[in-house]
């Protein structure tokens, strides 16, 4: 971790490995590929800035991440011009067409028809997006990213009981959204 | 829907696993040529270093010009005064002493006066006085028209108090007057380059220069009366 500090190629390594898990966190709370992409390149910059200051003792490196990732997801969704969910007809509307591998726009595409056919993700994911953020996030740690309490304990900087709260709180906020 | 059908729903829900290349790559190449590994490399550091440097030759060039350059000309200009024979001759013949320097045009002035009117001048220079400050000029005047007053003897009557002089008891003329010599110093060539008596009636940072006319010599009775003081 100190020399990811000072070493570029070290860096590199743990973006490598934590890459897919952030990314991935930050498009199942949002459903958003461009919401997503924001999200992880503000974590991954601001863990650089702040890759200094990380200590073990206290968290996990992989806790330390997903609490940032967490943090610049609830900002997202404060923020006023919140991005709602893209589909594929928006983005070809919008002149994309799907092109080579090697083409961001075409990759995007395709993304976006992988996204939309998770069906039964997306609706349950709006109904997620409707609750406070707090519940948003203890759902998604815990069944879609599959953490145990202790794990999302740790990232949300909570006590264990409190999260197992939280959950139950918000399973029922959630059944209410039907 | 019962809550432990929901829980099972989301525990058995099948989420995107997707993955955008493009922008891992494009994010991965951002952060590792972001600044803060940039100022970790020599050129790095040298790109921070660079204004910092700068303004820091800035200031000691500045520093060097407004701050120890004129002390050190200042200094220069004493020392080739005090080492001019006929600097000498005139510090001997009228108890002068060196009161005050000014630094003009890239050349010094150096201010000969009576060695204890010197240090009055000392002190009103520090005050940014002059004679015509009423406070200054009562300091000053006593020794102006009473030039020799300090070195009378001191006398007593038989009970031990002080009787002041009688104006008799100083002198007079020629003998009694104060002389105020400007020696102008070369400080490219180190070498006294001018002579010029003065009526001492300010300090000599507030003289000008500029016009006026300096003899080569200062012979003791050659120069006085022969070039006219500066403009005030």
């Amino acid at each position: 971790m100190k020399k990811a500090q000072r070493d570029p190629a070290a860096f590199a390594e743990l973006y490598d490995h934590y890459y897919p898990k952030i990314f991935g966190y930050a498009l199942r709370r949002t459903a958003n590929l461009e919401a997503a992409q924001d999200i992880t390149s503000e974590t991954f910059f601001k863990a650089l800035r702040s890759l200094w200051r990380f200590r073990w003792r206290n968290i996990s490196f992989s806790s330390w991440l997903f609490r940032i990732a967490s943090n610049e997801t609830a900002q997202h969704f404060r923020q006023s011009d919140y991005k709602k969910p893209a589909s594929l007809e928006a983005l070809q509307e919008q002149g994309l067409e799907p092109a080579s591998p090697d083409d961001p726009q075409g990759e995007l595409i395709e993304a976006q028809e992988e996204l939309d056919r998770h069906r039964e993700f997306r609706q349950i994911q709006q109904r997620i997006t409707r609750l406070p953020s707090k519940y948003q996030e203890v759902i998604v740690l815990r069944y879609f990213e599959q953490r145990q309490l202790k794990e999302v304990a740790e990232i949300l900087g909570k006590k264990e009981g409190t999260v197992k709260s939280l959950l139950h709180r918000a399973i029922e906020k959630l059944r209410e959204t039907e | 829907m019962r809550e432990e059908d929901l829980i099972r729903q989301l525990e058995s829900l099948e989420t995107p696993d997707i993955e955008l290349a493009g922008h891992r790559q494009a994010l991965r190449a951002a952060l590792i040529n972001s600044d803060r590994f940039q100022r970790r490399t020599p050129t790095g550091w040298a790109r921070i270093l660079a204004p910092v440097a700068a303004a820091a030759a800035l200031i000691a060039f500045f520093g060097f010009v407004n701050l120890i350059q004129p002390e050190l000309h200042t200094a220069r200009a004493m020392e080739i005064a005090r080492t001019d024979a006929q600097v000498q001759a005139l510090m001997t013949e009228y108890g002068l002493d060196i009161a005050e320097v000014k630094l003009q045009d890239g050349e010094a002035f150096v201010l000969l006066a009576p060695r204890l009117v010197r240090d009055v001048t000392h002190e009103m220079a520090d005050e940014q006085k002059t004679v015509d400050d009423p406070v200054s000029y009562s300091r000053v005047f006593p020794m102006l028209s009473r030039p020799f007053d300090w070195m009378l003897p001191s006398s007593t009557d038989e009970g031990g108090t002080h009787i002041a002089p009688s104006a008799g008891d100083f002198p007079s003329g020629e003998e009694g007057r104060l002389h105020y010599y400007v020696i102008k110093i070369d400080l490219a060539e180190k070498t006294v380059s001018g002579f010029l008596e003065i009526d001492y009636t300010a300090v000599l940072r507030e003289m000008d220069f500029t016009e006026a006319n300096f003899a080569k010599s200062a012979l003791p009775g050659d120069v006085a009366g022969e070039e006219p003081a500066p403009d005030m």
